[in-house]
Formats: structure tokens, C-alpha cells, sequence
């Protein structure tokens, strides 16, 4: 697993909510909601999202396609994006710290797990092309390859 | 029947109206019956840039409203036989026209024109849902900016979401200068993102202001860079296989050896 603070190669930083006020008016809203949407019923969707398209769903939500910057994804239970994730993402919505997003190529402008959010650095390089799972441990957001050497799938 | 095409982009000042002029021209120098509506009701330009401003007697406000026939309100270009243009009305705005009338209006026009394109206004509000109302495929325009190529991809979804066949994507002012020095969006990056197929590469040129202003359009004129890259759209879309200009071309004799030595 690599280390993502604050210098991991996507580089995504960590922080809570509280200290992020710009941002936790977005997010209070959706953390009222009172569902663990991982067992939920997942969304398919079968296209890609574009800017300015929001896919609001209680349980897992599954994209084949891109999700493009400008579109929002917002999960009750994990998102798997089967494409290029660029836009912005919460899983775990209603407060679920267990909440997973993978992408094959996971590059949001910000990413938001439960209550944690971690955005993308102001300048850096771009991400390996390689599938990657975004986590909480400790709690942190951790990012890791989702082709592991070992062949497990990560787990928290 | 002819068929109706919106150019549109979301953002403004990308070059639309450079666009629909340059391409009902080219069209109509191959002969075809093309009518160019100008949908941006309150600011009304495509006119301006076909060198027609002072033909206007009625517009496309007093169409629909039964103010006057469509006819009457027509205007044949001054240089090219099948060109016509419907001008939008200055002193209205979008509200003026619904989209049910837009369809009915483009429904006339299909009947006595090969081509209709329709001149979108920037925005994705009533102007836009007026200028993509009952057509049959759309052009969408965006240069190598991240902001365009924001705007165009939130375009598409509309257009998707209002069932219009996929979009088209013409890339506008490139500067393959810059994008070989890794300092504007290539070609390449934009489609990537917006995953549309690409029907024209537009290379920036300062041709085009000058031809703009003096209200004649660049694809009537040889030698202009722009012009023919509009010319070889215009043949696409009437259904032509045409391969994409070499961009590079234009570059200068020691660029291209430099490059030949991969200095560049």
C-alpha cells in the first residue's frame, strides 16, 4: 500500500469536514440521511456521466463509463467507476466510514468518503494508469492499486 | 428534405458564428441551398459576419410571431447563389420564440433547403433549448481550453438527454505550435475527455479577424489556413471522405528540420 500524505503519486490529502467549511455546507445535507447504503441496492449506470450530471442514489452506485470532470456522483454505499474518474465522488454518504470508490483510473477533483474529504493536489502529476481503491484507515483517506502484486483485493 | 444542424458549445466566444458563417459558406460554394439561422435572438451577429446587416428588413421574431411570411424574411447572401440567411431579432430576447415554434420553423426550412444550420447562443437556457429544437444532428465547437472542453461535455449530456443524435466535434483555433510544446490541450486530450468523434481541426488564424470584421467569410478566400480546414468540414458533412490537413504544414522550414532531427 502506498502512503498517500502528503506526497503520494496522486497525492490526494486528507482532511475532515469541520476544518473545510467551504465545503461541509455540500456535504451536511447528504450526511443527514440516515441510511448504511451498502447493502442497498446498487445503481447501474450504463453511460458516461458529463458535466453537470449528478447521480444521487442510498446504496452502491456503479458507473461504466467516465465520470467526467463537473459531473457528482453521491453514494450511500461504495462507487466503482469501470472508466475514468475525473469528477467528484462521495461514498459513504450517509456516514459510512467502510465505503470504497475504485476506479480505473481515479483522478477527482475530490473525493469524499464518509465524512472525510480529500482533494486532488493543486499541481501535481498525473496518477499511474492503473485500477486504485480509495479507503479510510486511520482515519485517513489511503489510496492503493487495486492490482496487487500478491493478487489480494485490498481490504480495510 | 434537408437537414437541420445546430453548431453550438456552451461557452461563449469560442467561435460559433465564425463557424456556421464559414461552413454555410463553403457548403453553398459547392453548390448547395443552405439557410443560415441566427438563434441568438437579442444579439444578433451572424449577419454581421456575412456582410448582410444592412439587408435586414425582418427577422426571425417576426416569423414566428406571423409578423411577415418566411420568405420576406430571407436574405440571399450577396456573393453565393444558394446562401440565405434568417437573421435573429436585436431588440427581443430568448423568451420571444419557444421551442415548439423553432420546430415548426426548421420543419419549413428542411423543405426548401438542403442544409439548415442553426447558430446556437452560448448558455445552456432557453436560447439553447430554441436552438436545439427539432434537429437532426449537432456541431459542437470548442477550442483547447480547459473551460470549452468543460462546457462542450456538459453540452453533450443535454443533447444526449434531449435525444439529438451524437455530436460532432470541430476543434477550433489550435495552435499546434503550443500543443507541441506541451502547453495547450492536444487534439487527442480533448477527445479523450469528451469521447465524440471528430469531424474538423480549425487552426488558429489571423486571417479570420480580418475577414470577420470586413463580413466576408475566410472559406471564400485561398490560402487561408482556416478557410480550408472549414471547406474540408463542409465536405464531411455532406457525406465526403476527407482526410484531416496536416497541421504542421504552415510551421516554418526550420521547425520542421529541427523536429526531423528531434530538436523541436
Amino acid at each position: 500500500m502506498r502512503n498517500p500524505f502528503p506526497t503520494a503519486g496522486n497525492g490526494l490529502t486528507a482532511r475532515e469536514t469541520a476544518v473545510c467549511p467551504g465545503v461541509t455546507t455540500v456535504s451536511h445535507a447528504v450526511l443527514e440521511r440516515k441510511t448504511d447504503g451498502a447493502s442497498r441496492d446498487a445503481l447501474y449506470v450504463r453511460r458516461t456521466l458529463r458535466a453537470g450530471q449528478r447521480v444521487d442514489h442510498d446504496g452502491s452506485v456503479v458507473v461504466f463509463g467516465d465520470v467526467n470532470a463537473g459531473a457528482e456522483i453521491v453514494a450511500g454505499g461504495d462507487v466503482l467507476v469501470f472508466g475514468h474518474l475525473r469528477g467528484v465522488v462521495h461514498a459513504g454518504a450517509a456516514g459510512a466510514e467502510t465505503a470504497r470508490v475504485c476506479a480505473w483510473r481515479l483522478e477527482p477533483v475530490q473525493l469524499r468518503i464518509g465524512r472525510m474529504i480529500a482533494r486532488s493536489p493543486d499541481r501535481g502529476e498525473a496518477p499511474a494508469f492503473a485500477p486504485e481503491v480509495a479507503r479510510i484507515e486511520g482515519g485517513q483517506v489511503v489510496i492503493e492499486r487495486a492490482d496487487r502484486e500478491d493478487g489480494r483485493v485490498p481490504r480495510g | 428534405m434537408g437537414e437541420v444542424i445546430v453548431v453550438t458549445s456552451g461557452k461563449g466566444g469560442v467561435g460559433k458564428t465564425t463557424t456556421t458563417a464559414n461552413l454555410g459558406t463553403a457548403l453553398a460554394q459547392s453548390g448547395a441551398r443552405v439557410c443560415l439561422v441566427d438563434a441568438d435572438i437579442g444579439l444578433r451577429n451572424l449577419d454581421v459576419v456575412l456582410g448582410l446587416e444592412n439587408r435586414i428588413v425582418y427577422d426571425l421574431v417576426d416569423v414566428v410571431e406571423g409578423f411577415c411570411r418566411l420568405r420576406q424574411a430571407l436574405i440571399r447572401d450577396k456573393r453565393l447563389e444558394g446562401l440565405h440567411l434568417l437573421p435573429a431579432a436585436q431588440t427581443k430576447d430568448k423568451t420571444s420564440v419557444t421551442p415548439e415554434q423553432m420546430r415548426e420553423l426548421t420543419q419549413e426550412l428542411r423543405q426548401e433547403f438542403e442544409f439548415v444550420l442553426i447558430d446556437s447562443p452560448a448558455g445552456i437556457e432557453q436560447g439553447f433549448k430554441n436552438a436545439i429544437a427539432g434537429v437532426d444532428r449537432a456541431l459542437i465547437v470548442a477550442t483547447p481550453e480547459v473551460a470549452s472542453v468543460r462546457d462542450a461535455d456538459r453540452i453533450i449530456g443535454l443533447l444526449e438527454a434531449a435525444e439529438i443524435p451524437p455530436a460532432k466535434l470541430i476543434v477550433n483555433r489550435l495552435r499546434p505550435q503550443m500543443v507541441r510544446r506541451g502547453d495547450m490541450m492536444s487534439v487527442e486530450d480533448i477527445i479523450d475527455i469528451l469521447a465524440i468523434d471528430l469531424i474538423g481541426v480549425v487552426p488558429e488564424d489571423e486571417q479570420i479577424v480580418v475577414t470577420t470584421n470586413r463580413g466576408e467569410p475566410a472559406a471564400l478566400i485561398q490560402g487561408s489556413r482556416a478557410g480550408e480546414a472549414y471547406r474540408n468540414i463542409a465536405r464531411r458533412i455532406a457525406g465526403e471522405e476527407v482526410p484531416f490537413m496536416d497541421l504542421d504544414a504552415n510551421s516554418g522550414f526550420l521547425d520542421r528540420l529541427r523536429r526531423m532531427f528531434g530538436q523541436a
